[in-house]
């Protein structure tokens, strides 16, 4: 299978950061978007840009800065002068894979411009609407600190994205073995593409369609979502939405496991990704989130 | 374990003693029963008392980053591993001592069916590594004869920064401007308005000068912010005036800890080490460790 | 979800408590402060639901007060009423106080005191069963009061409530070792301090004389007057010797002080068979003890008389039950020599009685007692224990009127109807007859078997002879509630036996038996061969029974029953019953496939994985296995099993 051998390729290349590379595959196959919170320098942009290559896809980059505006995301109309109209430049939105960079430094109101293309599929600028390229597929980055001057992203944002991930450092061996090497961005750039869009599509559609769930792995779901409403930890539990997407992207598990079914490893593997983002914590267990989200993980009962 | 038995504990005995002389005397079966009854439940209740401490499991989680004299959270969770049998009314104890002072604190768990978590506000006393002893968990469950006490071989230590004080006074002295090669910008096009360019594609449309592009008719003219530069800042311990050490160490905590909030590099000479100034987490934490175990080790 | 505050749980098992203890005393104090008492206790109630209380100092006041009238009104007479009634009072003063921990605790001491106070009153086994119950209700109080010490307003969610009331295992726990320690703890065989406790047990209808003529009816009651351990005999010669009367006086029969002589006289019995019985006596008989038919020997914790016509007396005052032994004979004794002229004795009569017994006079003394019989037989006279005649010469109007009476009219006027024949006679008060409870292989006798029979001394011996038509028909019981009550009979019958006559002697003996089993062995071998037929199928019901409740243990377990569950639970069980052999334990918030990543053995893992994946499929796509998957998945599970895994403990 193409699927496999895409992914056999890209851990190759980026290598010891295999979790992270099938967490992306899995947020693409259910078409969603991708939030990694990381340092820099741990490899976001690399991800991003092999996985557009062997996927076959363009590959589009934003950088977050202070002063961004929403039309340098969208495009904005140019001034022709030989026919003397404003025409359409696509902004580097249109593309099929996007990599926002540090999208907490840029401000609310281009923060929000975001919201469109990555619900809706398409993007409106001066009244006209413009369809953006399918697949579609945004990975953002934020810092984990927060520094001064950034916008930290609203619920409502975060909520947008399928699963928040971070890289972390490579083992030390894998390290090692970079340190040696070196940089591999020109090989990444030529590298040739394994999946081709059409397969790609294909693929979403099988993972929202195929994918059988059965009703003890509803109930579990149902068993997390309350126990996160009930939590004591929590201003707010998972909001029925929330709950979709976890489904969602433990189908696509599913589907990249080679099932047709949905198991509850699906869900427990995916949830540590898909819920800390969408709960509200009380204000003293906010750096607990990942522990927290961990043990009502934990203490629910698997059903067999 | 340490049992200590209270006023209830030595009326129960007495009364215990007390119908046992009557039943004996006066072979009363009925009161020998009592008398049984009261033996066998001051002999079951000590048992339970002790299996109600046992199988316990505590562990302490301390704050990443906590300042010494300001109040901070630590997570206390409890774990039970008693398969059916709850734990009922658990007290804990323990002492966070520094290098001379040390406070004690006590929380209760009321019921502990598998495992509970306390925050517990907690006031670390002094800068540098405070320690974690003398952890004791007592219950006078199950009728408050008695007090059953446990001794827990729990030691573990943190790191408390130094506590941040503003001295306004002294801070613009001592500051030193660093220079670098590569000048720090807070980002592109903020600062002030800098001059007339010609236009360049995907420049957003409100830079560009409508009365200028009027002006000049055949090329759009975008106008051109400077960048806001932004010095980056040394500290240097050593030439630090004030007297007193810990006050010294207190007020370069607080200019730290302001400036990164401000988003200024900020570095730090001590004791022979050199930060360069940097805003990073990590490097924040590496500043204040070093202030933190000053002349503590 | 509801919640539930802690302290008003404690009010209620404190008021609960309170009230029981407060009724309980009912027996032991004057009514009058008894009906004082009640009512405090529902003003207190008032004032829980107003939250006004009774100022302390009032109630301390008030509390010291009642204990100087105490110490001032006591002697050693009233010693256990007077300090009952003071503890009762101080409980109902307490309540009226706003209770903190301190006072809860006080009013459980009280209660508790109270308790033990009460026990000399009570000989019920219900009694025991209530007093247990408290017992169980003061340690919840008492565990409730921990958590209101910690904080007075702790509320539980009630979800969680029956978490608190798994402190009821100390109590549940205490009782088994407490029976240890029951059997154990030191006795004495006569007390230290000796403190005069009045009897207060009801009257009987059984008294020293018997009187005909004055009661016009006779109420049959159900009180239980005596259990007799022993063996079954036939149902006639049931007679249960109470009191001898001999002296007649036209209306009573009472016994004369003449006939009160040594037991000397008693011939030969020795070769006769003897019948052990032991005896409970539940209520007093005037202090004559009963005994089955002829009494031989006797023993008991008490001091007694024997008279030479076979009545025995107590000569102490005993708190009844009172336990005996006694060996009788029932079949005929050897000669006795009396004194004839004692049992001759007649009042002023009517001559139309003289008439009637010449007539019946035989040509022996046997063939008068035959007509005599033969005249009560044939001459219509009727058993009766209603409309019974009343007048100044019942028996003349017995005997030539009414012809119909209870048993003391008929014996009455056979004794009188032998003396007048010049043949000794006398007569004995008594019970007869009794059911048979064969569980508990003793007799039940009742009140309503009392019974009054004739004695005639004939050929040097006293024989007995009963002219009362049989109307009390004893049947064994039949119907369902009778047997209920035989239960209870005999559960309250083993109460009386193990627990309230439990003294020195029986702790002797159980010391001993236990010193006799670990120093001999040969009682092994003894008790196998005492395995019987009945033994076997007790162990088949034990054996039923353990299989019942882990099937039930089973069923909780795994929420249905294994037998029905669908083919892929079956194996699953199956399969994570294998691996925890191997040490692989799958916790229940695991999924397989992370429970397979436990496992290290690599052989273990590869057909666990195999396993697991065809499982998976069963389990999450809802489908149902067929029987050739199963058949496959049991192989695999075989190879698994036959798996030699080399770190496995023996």
């Amino acid at each position: 299978m193409n699927l496999e051998r895409a992914f056999k390729v890209l851990t190759q290349f980026l290598q010891g950061k295999e979790k992270a590379i099938e967490l992306c595959i899995l947020c693409l196959l259910a078409k969603g978007h991708l939030l990694i919170e990381d340092l820099p320098g741990i490899g976001k942009t690399t991800l991003a840009l092999s996985l557009a290559k062997v996927l076959g896809l363009s590959f589009g980059r934003i950088q977050g800065t202070s002063d961004l505006l929403p039309s340098d995301i969208t495009g904005t109309s140019i001034y022709n002068r030989s026919t003397g109209k404003f025409e359409f430049h696509k902004g580097p939105i249109f593309n099929h894979i996007v990599l926002i960079d540090e999208i907490n430094r840029t401000p609310p109101k281009t923060q929000s411009a975001l919201l469109e293309p990555m619900e809706e599929g398409q993007v409106t600028v001066d009244g006209q609407t413009y369809p953006l390229p399918e697949p579609f597929f945004v990975i953002a980055t934020q810092n984990p600190i927060e520094y001064y001057g950034t916008y930290p992203l609203p619920e409502a944002q975060l909520d947008r994205f399928l699963l928040k991930i971070s890289i972390g450092y490579p083992p030390r061996e894998v390290e090692k073995e970079i340190l040696k090497i070196g940089s591999l961005k020109e090989e990444i750039i030529s590298l040739e593409s394994i999946l081709s869009e059409e397969e790609i599509l294909n693929m979403q559609r099988e993972v929202k369609n195929q994918i059988y769930v059965s009703e003890k792995i509803l109930d579990y779901l149902l068993d997390l979502i309350e126990k996160t409403r009930k939590s004591a930890y929590l201003l707010a539990g998972l909001s029925t939405r929330g709950a979709l997407s976890l489904l969602l992207a433990a189908k696509a598990r599913a589907y990249f496991y080679k099932r047709d079914f949905v198991i509850p490893e699906d869900l427990k593997e995916i949830a540590p990704y898909s819920l800390p983002h969408r709960l509200i914590f009380k204000e003293e267990y906010k750096s607990l989130s990942k522990e927290i989200v961990r043990e009502i993980i934990e203490s629910t009962k698997v059903p067999i | 374990m340490q049992l200590k038995i209270t006023k209830i504990g030595f009326l129960y005995i007495f009364l215990t003693i007390l119908l046992g002389i009557s039943a004996i005397n006066t072979g009363n079966n009925l009161l020998f029963v009592l008398v049984s009854f009261l033996l066998s439940f001051m002999l079951l209740s000590g048992w339970f008392a002790k299996l109600n401490l046992r199988w316990l499991q505590i562990s302490f989680s301390f704050p990443e980053e906590c300042y010494a004299q300001l109040p901070t959270l630590i997570k206390i969770t409890l774990i039970n591993h008693k398969k059916i049998i709850p734990s009922f009314l658990v007290k804990l104890e323990f002492q966070i001592k520094g290098s001379k002072d040390s406070s004690s604190y006590s929380t209760t768990f009321f019921l502990l069916e598998k495992n509970s978590e306390k925050i517990l506000s907690i006031l670390p006393l002094e800068r540098g590594y405070n320690y974690l002893e003398r952890v004791v968990i007592f219950s006078n469950f199950p009728f408050n004869f008695f007090v059953l006490k446990k001794y827990l071989k729990i030691k573990e230590k943190f790191l408390v920064f130094p506590k941040p004080m503003n001295c306004t006074d002294f801070s613009e002295e001592f500051i030193h401007p660093y220079r670098s090669e590569k000048p720090y910008l807070s980002g592109e096009g903020s600062g002030e308005f800098k001059e007339i360019k010609d236009y360049l594609p995907a420049v957003p449309k409100k830079y560009i000068s409508w009365k200028h592009t009027a002006r000049f008719e055949e090329t759009i003219k975008i106008k051109s912010f400077s960048q806001e530069v932004i010095n980056p800042v040394l500290i240097n311990f050593e030439q630090f005036k004030v007297q007193d050490l810990e006050k010294k160490i207190s007020c370069i905590t607080y200019l730290i800890l302001e400036n990164l909030k401000k988003g200024i590099p900020t570095g730090l000479k001590i004791n022979g080490k050199f930060f360069s100034p940097q805003v990073s987490h990590l490097h924040k934490f590496n500043m204040l460790k070093e202030l933190a175990l000053y002349e503590r080790n | 979800m509801k919640e539930i505050k802690l302290k008003n749980l404690l009010l209620f098992f404190t008021y609960l408590i309170s009230l029981i203890c407060i009724l309980l005393t009912f027996k032991a104090i004057d009514k009058f402060y008894f009906s004082i008492i009640i009512f405090l206790f529902f003003i207190s109630l008032f004032f829980e639901k107003h939250q006004k209380f009774c100022p302390r100092l009032f109630i301390n006041i008030m509390g010291i007060v009642f204990i100087l009238i105490f110490l001032f009104t006591t002697n050693l007479s009233n010693l256990l009423e007077n300090s009952l009634k003071t503890l009762t009072f101080l409980l109902s003063l307490k309540l009226l106080e706003d209770k903190k921990v301190r006072d809860y605790l006080e009013i459980y001491l009280l209660c508790f005191l109270i308790l033990a106070g009460c026990s000399y009153f009570y000989t019920n086994i219900f009694f025991f069963l209530l007093l247990i119950g408290i017992l169980f209700l003061l340690n919840t109080s008492l565990f409730l009061c921990l958590y209101i010490l910690e904080d007075q307003n702790f509320i539980i969610p009630s979800k969680k409530l029956l978490k608190i009331f798994y402190i009821n295992f100390i109590p549940f726990f205490s009782l088994f070792l407490s029976s240890i320690f029951f059997i154990f703890l030191p006795r004495l065989s006569s007390p230290l301090f000796n403190l005069n406790i009045e009897e207060r047990e009801a009257k009987t209808g059984f008294s020293d004389q018997v009187t005909i003529g004055i009661f016009s009816k006779i109420q049959e009651s159900n009180s239980i007057v005596l259990r007799v351990e022993m063996e079954k005999i036939d149902f006639e010669y049931l007679y249960w010797r109470g009191i001898t009367l001999d002296y007649f006086d036209g209306k009573s029969w009472t016994k004369s002080k003449e006939n009160t002589l040594n037991f000397h006289t008693l011939p030969h019995f020795f070769n006769n068979t003897k019948i052990k019985q032991t005896i409970y006596l539940n209520l007093p008989q005037e202090n004559y003890l009963l005994t089955l038919d002829k009494p031989i020997i006797i023993s008991g914790n008490f001091q007694y008389d024997k008279d030479s016509d076979l009545s025995i007396k107590i000569l102490e005052t005993k708190t009844y039950p009172v336990r005996y032994y006694v060996y009788s004979v029932i079949s005929d004794i050897g000669e006795e020599k009396i004194n004839k002229k004692n049992f001759l004795q007649l009042p002023q009569l009517r001559r139309e009685v003289e008439e009637l017994a010449k007539n019946l006079k035989g040509k022996s003394e046997e063939e008068t007692v035959k007509n005599i019989l033969k005249f009560f037989k044939e001459s219509g006279f009727k058993y009766s224990l209603k409309n019974l005649p009343i007048s100044t010469y019942p028996l003349e109007d017995f005997l030539l009127k009414y012809k119909y009476g209870n048993c003391e009219y008929f014996a009455s006027a056979m004794a009188v109807l032998l003396r007048i024949n010049g043949i000794p006679a006398r007569l004995v008060a008594g019970y007869k007859g009794g059911e048979y409870n064969e569980w508990g292989k003793y007799y039940l006798v009742r009140e309503k078997n009392a019974h009054t029979w004739v004695e005639v001394y004939l050929n040097g011996r006293w024989k007995r002879y009963d002219p009362t038509p049989s109307g009390i028909i004893l049947t064994q019981p039949s119907f369902f509630k009778e047997k209920i009550i035989f239960v209870l009979d005999l559960i309250n019958y083993y109460y009386h036996k193990f627990i309230l006559d439990y003294n020195l002697q029986l702790q002797v003996k159980i010391l001993k038996t236990f010193k006799d089993y670990f120093t001999k062995e040969d009682i092994k071998t003894i008790s196998i061969q005492t395995f019987n037929k009945t033994l076997l199928l007790k162990i088949f019901l034990v054996l039923f029974f353990i299989v019942i409740i882990y099937l039930s243990y089973l069923n909780f377990k795994h929420k249905t029953f294994q037998f029905f569950l669908p083919l892929e639970r079956k194996i699953l069980i199956k399969f994570l019953k294998t691996l925890k052999k191997f040490g692989y334990h799958k916790k229940e918030e695991e999924g397989l496939e992370e429970f397979l990543e436990k496992i290290k053995d690599p052989f273990l893992r590869e057909k666990s994985k195999k396993i697991i994946e065809i499982l998976e499929i069963y389990l999450y796509k809802d489908q149902t296995m067929d029987i050739e998957t199963y058949q496959r998945l049991k192989e695999f599970l075989k190879e698994i099993e036959n798996f030699n895994y080399p770190y496995v403990k023996s």
